[in-house]
């Protein structure tokens, strides 16, 4: 046990000798391992905030469908819904997007009803007239609007509108708030050009969970153009496609990871002859290969764990403090109000592991026939020169 | 050729081939047979290229002879694996090298403490050992300094306490005068005696006169292209 | 396929070990074919120094599977999240049973490789690598396990998709189901906790008996009860180990035992009973090699070392399992 710390001790005073070197190749790492910890940060960052926001969501949302693409619905389909054993309620939704000329971003418009009452105001209320809107952190920060301000949106026949801000959203379920416009349902469907009587989708409250699936078959039977989602089925695809997206990226890193091996083969290969000389040296006075072999790997291990911990601490910084900037193009799609999304900083063992998995063993893997290319040298070279 | 009943090394019929088969073999020890007793203080005399570092190298464990034996305190060490071969030279052997072999940017304690990491020894019982070669070789006040930054004595002598710290019973030397001015070869040869007045066995390669002319040397050996060609016993 | 951040750690540790094993392998027949310690040619020098490399090469090998087997586990119960009706690992490993293979495959291999790096000690410290044949003979049986594990781990990735309905712990480990973990579950901690305390017993008991009296008949004990504890003490587990923990009398699912609702309590339980099973099993494995002079000493120290080690993981193991028994709200309720 002893011999192992002494030589851990050892390969800590050898590190510190060549600081220039080491700490290149621990910047080259932690920058590796900073990119590949953002990308798993964050995805799982959203992952959690979508959760979080789908905790308030209906049992079930009904939706119709035309030509495979979803299209509005009539608002009377809930009275026969709401007669279904088992339905609390169901309640029409008006929601949809609208381009923003002005600041060059994607808004999403919500009419005030089921759901919208979960959303954490920060200030203000909901809007009760037609003339009002509440606004998400996002929105209210493009258009410089508080509580008592104004804005003007245009709506489905290209008029612009205005409209009195009676709120703001709180920052938690980021993802959901911040490009986000509430107005009343009335108004919503107007401004959406939403056909009298009809509504984007349908949002069905259920008493107990085990039922969902048996009314949603129900429903399916009873409108054969609907289309019942549960909520835990909207879950699993959330956690499906950002998997598959942080996937995709990882996926498309791992030329990377592999450029870094390479760099970590070339860095073990490459002993410089001082470096050389020194193995002579411990091998000539009483270390075996054994003894250099896990001088060499223990210098790995604490290269690796200080470049693991560098750059996860990198990465916490850039997702959770600036937002992730150079990935949330990539990963969360078209909105440009997006960006300003700050998640709510999360940190699980599980991520951890993944991490060392994907940075350290190519890197510790690619190490090992160099040390030992490195450990072998003979004890009688130092002598015969 | 002068042996005890049991000798501390012996040497039997020892060659050793560098790059066998290859047209650049070079023979370099060519059935070289001797033993050395304890206590003895053993010059292997000759011009370079003789083969008296590859001799040193095979007797001290630090290389396996082509063909031939070499036994250390009874064991045959010629067949070992590297791992016993490396705990017999480290418990047996201490090196002096002559390009000294110190790591320059490591401070002398550091150095020192080399040999001693891969025996798992207690970190107080390092310390204490390397107090107690510091004080022999009068280097309590360099104990931190960079071995790189001291003078060319200092460094000597550190190199020899570093080849005494594991308490060898065979000091091994290299050639340790050949860049070394009058003065400060003849204080090395004062610690050699001074080891070998405490029981060290000492056993020295050397061509140079200096050493060979030595009254403390009890034996030598000459050796050219690889063969034991004389030995006087002064 | 499912790309998920864990699975590609999982394929990417799968490959490199793989990768480790078959170059370990090579060398290691390499050795086989041409090693002969009566010569001190260069070639056996440049052989010996080879042997270097693969016990580098298998060591690390060694680390990433232990982390890989827990890691697997881990993204197992991840990935619940996307089955109907999963709600553990168990939901997972069902919505493709080869799950269950590679589970088999991870466990061969953290138990196998341990054995391997022991006898490469020995063979290494003793004077003449005593036994340089068994050990590569090993190393080429242990390979295709490492493979069998990668090929198996993307099947079962390739071969799971989220909308497939699986059925959960609630069913595998269940009172009433027909499976053998069933049959586990619903032993009554009523017996299997007197059994466990029985076991243990016997086993620290032996352990001691081992250690101090250093018979080779101890030893072959020892190693015997080692894989009788190992499925007892697993079996514990799912009987009342995890019901205690969950405080739920009818939950028996180990694997929520790794989620952080229960505060990871699984890896410690998991790790010291392995770390406990497996170092039991080395000085009885290993002893019948002391019967060559030159290993003699070298198996006495090291025996003492690995049944040292064993006491202490077995009685970690011990207190994890018995802290919700002693201290947890149903303990009363299973006495």
């Amino acid at each position: 046990m002893r011999r192992h710390f002494r030589i851990l001790d050892f390969a800590l005073a050898s590190l510190r000798r060549r600081r220039l070197k080491n700490w290149a190749i621990v910047a080259v790492y932690a920058f590796t391992v900073t990119i590949v910890s953002s990308v798993l940060l964050l995805t799982n960052a959203i992952r959690q905030e979508a959760a979080l926001l789908l905790v308030g969501a209906p049992e079930l949302t009904v939706q119709r469908v035309v030509g495979g693409r979803h299209a509005p619905i009539a608002v009377e389909v809930t009275e026969t819904i709401a007669t279904l054993p088992g339905v609390v309620e169901a309640q029409p939704r008006y929601w949809g997007y609208t381009y923003d000329a002005v600041t060059d971003s994607t808004i999403t418009v919500i009419g005030a009803g089921p759901g919208s009452a979960e959303l954490e105001m920060v200030e203000g209320r909901l809007p009760e007239h037609s003339t009002e809107c509440a606004v998400g952190a996002g929105v209210a920060a493009m258009w410089g609007a508080e509580v008592g301000g104004e804005v003007i949106l245009i709506d489905a026949s290209t008029t612009g509108v205005l409209y009195e801000v009676v709120g703001t959203f709180a920052a938690p379920s980021d993802i959901l708030t911040n490009d986000l416009v509430v107005m009343t349902g009335d108004e919503a469907a107007l401004f959406l050009g939403l056909p009298e009587g009809w509504a984007t989708d349908l949002a069905v409250r259920i008493a107990n969970p085990a039922e969902v699936d048996t009314i949603a078959t129900k429903i399916k039977r009873a409108f054969p153009d609907s289309r019942p989602i549960t909520r835990s089925e909207v879950l699993r695809t959330y956690d499906a496609v950002f998997h598959w997206r942080s996937g995709m990226m990882l996926a498309m890193l791992s030329g990377g990871l592999i450029a870094f091996a390479i760099l970590a083969w070339d860095k073990a290969t490459g002993l410089s002859a001082e470096e050389r000389k020194e193995i002579g040296i411990l091998k000539a006075v009483g270390w075996d290969t054994g003894d250099v072999l896990e001088l060499k790997m223990w210098e790995g291990v604490v290269i690796s764990v200080t470049s693991l911990l560098l750059g996860l601490i990198a990465a916490l910084i850039h997702v959770f403090l600036l937002g992730a900037p150079l990935l949330t193009p990539v990963l969360r799609g078209w909105s440009v109000l997006f960006p300003e999304l700050h998640p709510v900083p999360h940190i699980d063992p599980y991520l951890l592991v993944s991490i060392a998995f994907l940075t350290v063993v190519p890197y510790v893997a690619a190490t090992v026939a160099p040390s030992w290319k490195a450990a072998i040298t003979d004890p009688d070279s130092v002598v015969r020169g | 050729m002068t042996s005890g009943a049991n000798p501390l090394v012996s040497v039997d019929d020892v060659t050793k081939t560098y790059n066998r088969g290859a047209p650049d073999e070079v023979r370099a020890v060519r059935g070289v047979s001797t033993s050395v007793s304890a206590g003895e203080v053993l010059v292997l005399e000759g011009p370079s290229g003789s083969g008296k570092t590859s001799l040193l190298t095979m007797i001290g464990c630090m290389s396996r002879p082509t063909s031939g034996q070499v036994a250390v305190d009874g064991r045959r060490v010629s067949r070992l694996s590297e791992v016993a071969l490396t705990s017999i030279r480290r418990s047996t052997f201490g090196f002096i090298f002559q390009h000294l072999h110190l790591i320059p940017n490591l401070s002398v304690e550091d150095n020192i403490m080399i040999p001693m990491v891969p025996t798992g020894l207690s970190p107080v019982e390092m310390k204490q050992r390397v107090q107690r070669v510091l004080a022999e070789m009068h280097l309590e006040h360099r104990r931190t300094a960079l071995a790189g930054r001291i003078s060319g004595g200092e460094q000597q002598r550190t190199a020899v306490a570093r080849a005494l710290v594991n308490r060898p019973s065979i000091v091994i030397a290299d050639e340790p005068t050949a860049h070394l001015d009058s003065e400060l070869s003849s204080e090395l040869l004062e610690i050699f005696a001074d080891l070998n007045a405490r029981g060290t066995t000492v056993i020295i390669a050397t061509h140079d006169p200096r050493v060979i002319d030595h009254p403390i040397v009890h034996r030598r050996l000459l050796l050219r292209d690889g063969e034991v060609v004389g030995e006087h016993a002064p | 396929m499912i790309l998920h951040p864990g699975v590609l750690g999982l394929l990417i540790g799968g490959a490199v070990v793989v990768a480790l094993m078959v170059v370990g392998s090579l060398v290691g027949l390499q050795i086989l074919r041409a090693w002969d310690p009566s010569s001190s040619s260069e070639n056996q020098l440049a052989l010996e120094r080879r042997t270097y490399l693969v016990s580098a090469l298998v060591g690390v090998a060694l680390w990433i599977e232990i982390g890989s087997a827990l890691l697997f586990v881990h993204t197992a119960e991840d990935l619940h999240e996307l089955f109907v009706g999963a709600m553990c690992a168990t939901g997972s490993l069902n919505a493709n049973p080869v799950g269950w293979w590679v589970l088999a495959t991870k466990g061969a291999m953290v138990l196998l490789f341990p054995v391997w790096l022991a006898l490469n000690g020995l063979d290494q410290r003793a004077g003449d690598y005593p036994v340089v044949r068994l050990k590569y003979g090993l190393l080429v049986v242990l390979t295709p396990i490492a493979l069998a594990d990668l090929v198996l781990q993307i099947q079962y990735f390739r071969g799971i998709r989220p909308d497939i309905i699986t059925s959960c712990c609630g069913s595998l480990f269940s009172e009433s189901g027909d499976h053998l973990t069933s049959d586990l579950a619903s032993v009554p901690a009523a017996g299997a906790l007197p059994l466990f305390g029985l076991a243990s017993a016997i086993f620290l008991a032996a352990l001691a008996w081992a250690r101090f009296g250093r018979r080779p008949v101890s030893m072959g004990v020892v190693a015997v009860l080692a894989p009788v504890i190992l499925g007892i003490g697993i079996a514990s587990i799912i009987s009342f180990v995890s019901v205690a923990y969950y405080e739920l009398p009818t939950h028996h699912c180990p694997f929520d035992l790794f989620q952080g609702s229960s505060r990871y309590v699984g890896y410690p339980l998991l790790i010291s009973l392995v770390t406990a099973v497996v170092s039991a099993a080395l000085p009885g494995i290993l002893h019948p090699l002391a019967r060559r002079s030159d290993l003699d000493g070298l198996v006495a120290k090291s025996e003492k070392k690995w049944l040292t080690v064993s006491v202490a993981a077995y009685s970690v193991f011990l207190v994890f399992a018995v802290w919700p028994l002693v201290f947890g709200n149903l303990a009363l309720e299973l006495m």
